[in-house]
């Protein structure tokens, strides 16, 4: 009378299934697990620096190192010291060749809302260049806050302003030379008006006067031929006359001494003659000169 | 006793000089104002020409110089009446018929008194006219460098008063009197006047002849005011001859040559007898 019990058909094998699926499952997790701990460098071997900062506002462990802009590293540890905190950087060692002794560290944000991470400055050319070993600690140049960038921009802008307050106080001095400026070029505008009218006056005259100036010279034109002629003539005269003259005023500079020498002597015999007894009785002074008394002077006006 | 005699001459003798250079600078500046005067009346202008003459006239008073005060004053006289001033030119000439203590000679005062008979004349005053060419002519007795000009006054106012034919002997006399004495201005006058009594007693040709003399003498003296007045006394002699075309253009020649010398009585003379 006993009778054994068989599993029902649908479930032979499910023992076997189920294994494959946990274990396909369980190398899936493993395979992701390790992609991540890839990404995220657990597979590369870095060389750790510190710098040591102030404070560490804004710097948080796992923080990207950027070089350039290339990530380059991450923030290891942040650890509170005497100085403020120390920051453990871990670069990895592709790059480790381009970060010199000199290299500075700086927090900096992508934009004005992007995420913030370490910006390694390579330094000035001068700095030591040779590469960073493990325990190397860089320098740390603190971000500047709004109050002191405010700060700078006062101290910078204060001589600006001050410079303004001057300017606006000559301005509003009406002895000043701006004022004295600007109402000289008032009266100049206000003279503007009339100045235009007599330039516009002045170009139509001068279009007459080039018209009028056309004209003549095509007149000119007409009769060049004819005062060619003549013009030639009288420069051949004026050559053969000048040639004559040149031969007189060769002569003329001495002759001209003479004759001025001659007047003056002239001159200054005839006053001493006249101021001599014996002849001023006997020259005649000058005479009174009366107009003609013309019978006809009242004819026709009556 | 001799140095103090020589030294006193000496003294003397440069007071003298002095003197004598003070005088001769004020009649260098009387003759400098004259001649100014005289520039002034050829350029017409007239205020200017008074003003020199009347300072001429003060230095030469300064001096006493009679001679030099009788031909300021005359020329005064003359600018004064060109500018209508009659009692002004008047005036001028008192500083030789009011001065009975300077000796002036007698044709100065004979210049005077003729220039105060045209004054009189111009004025229409014609019994003060006669009163001073007589004294004028009294001045000038028998032969005067005035003579012409006297008579030539007397046939003027014989015209004016309707006396041609003692204009017409007035006039010879002064022809002749100008001719004998080379005075071509006062000839011209004469002729002119002869023509001017030939238009009045109708003697048409007679005019025409003895103006035409006129206008030949004015022409050569360059007397534009009396070239006028010869063509307008032409005009009127064609015009009395029947000739009204030959008279227009008298007419209008003396037009032309009025308005040229501004002369503003003349032209309007001729332009009255164009629109005739």
């Amino acid at each position: 009378m006993t009778q054994k019990a068989s599993p029902p058909r649908r479930f032979r094998g499910i023992r076997k299934q189920v294994n494959m699926f946990l274990l396909t499952a369980f190398l899936g997790f493993g395979g992701l697990v390790a992609l991540v701990a890839y990404k995220q460098g657990m597979f590369e071997s870095h060389t750790l620096i510190h710098f040591h900062a102030p404070d560490a506002t804004g710097i948080n462990k796992g923080m990207a190192v950027r070089l350039h802009g290339v990530l380059v590293g991450t923030v290891k540890d942040v650890q509170l010291v005497e100085r403020g905190v120390r920051v453990q950087l871990g670069i990895k060692n592709d790059y480790i060749q381009r970060l010199p002794r000199g290299s500075q560290a700086r927090l900096a944000r992508e934009g004005y809302v992007g995420a913030a991470s370490i910006h390694i400055l390579p330094g000035a050319a001068a700095a030591d260049r040779t590469p960073v070993a493990q325990g190397d600690e860089i320098r740390f140049i603190p971000q500047k806050g709004i109050a002191e960038m405010l700060d700078e921009v006062r101290q910078q802008m204060t001589p600006a302003f001050q410079e303004l307050r001057r300017v606006a106080a000559e301005m509003a001095d009406p002895e000043s030379d701006f004022r004295k400026s600007v109402t000289a070029l008032r009266e100049l505008i206000e003279e503007l008006p009339a100045a235009t009218r007599d330039v516009r006056q002045l170009a139509r005259d001068t279009d007459r006067a080039i018209n009028m100036a056309a004209r003549v010279g095509a007149q000119a034109e007409r009769e060049l031929p004819l005062i060619s002629q003549k013009l030639g003539a009288t420069l051949d005269s004026l050559n053969a006359a000048s040639s004559q003259a040149r031969e007189v005023l060769s002569q003329a500079p001495e002759l001209m001494r003479g004759s001025g020498e001659l007047v003056r002597d002239t001159q200054e015999l005839t006053q001493a003659a006249r101021r001599t007894w014996l002849l001023r009785d006997y020259i005649e002074p000058s005479q009174m000169r009366t107009l003609p008394v013309d019978s006809f002077e009242s004819y026709g006006k009556r | 006793m001799r140095l103090l005699a020589f030294l006193l001459a000496v003294l003397a003798a440069a007071c003298t000089a002095s003197q004598r250079t003070s005088t001769a600078a004020r009649q260098e500046a009387a003759l400098e104002a004259n001649r100014k005067g005289e520039a002034y009346v050829r350029q017409g202008a007239l205020e200017n020409a008074a003003r020199s003459y009347r300072e001429a006239l003060r230095l030469s008073q300064a001096l006493e110089d009679a001679d030099a005060i009788a031909a300021n004053a005359i020329n005064l006289s003359i600018v004064r009446q060109r500018q209508g001033r009659f009692a002004d030119a008047r005036a001028s000439l008192d500083a030789v018929l009011e001065q009975p203590h300077l000796k002036f000679s007698n044709t100065r005062l004979a210049e005077v008194s003729l220039r105060r008979a045209l004054l009189d004349l111009e004025q229409k005053d014609g019994a003060g006219a006669n009163t001073w060419v007589a004294k004028a002519a009294e001045h000038c007795a028998e032969r005067c460098a005035t003579g012409a000009a006297i008579h030539n006054v007397r046939a003027q106012l014989a015209l004016q008063a309707g006396r041609a034919d003692e204009a017409a002997a007035a006039a010879r006399s002064a022809r002749d009197a100008s001719r004998a004495s080379g005075d071509q201005p006062e000839q011209a006058n004469a002729l002119r006047l002869l023509g001017i009594v030939g238009l009045k007693t109708g003697d048409a040709e007679s005019a025409r002849q003895h103006l035409e003399q006129a206008l030949a003498i004015d022409r050569e003296l360059g007397a534009p005011r009396k070239i006028a007045l010869d063509l307008l006394a032409l005009g009127q002699a064609a015009a009395l001859g029947g000739d009204r075309e030959s008279a227009r253009a008298y007419y209008a020649r003396a037009l032309a040559v009025s308005e040229a010398d501004r002369d503003v009585a003349a032209a309007a003379e001729a332009r009255a007898l164009l629109a005739q």
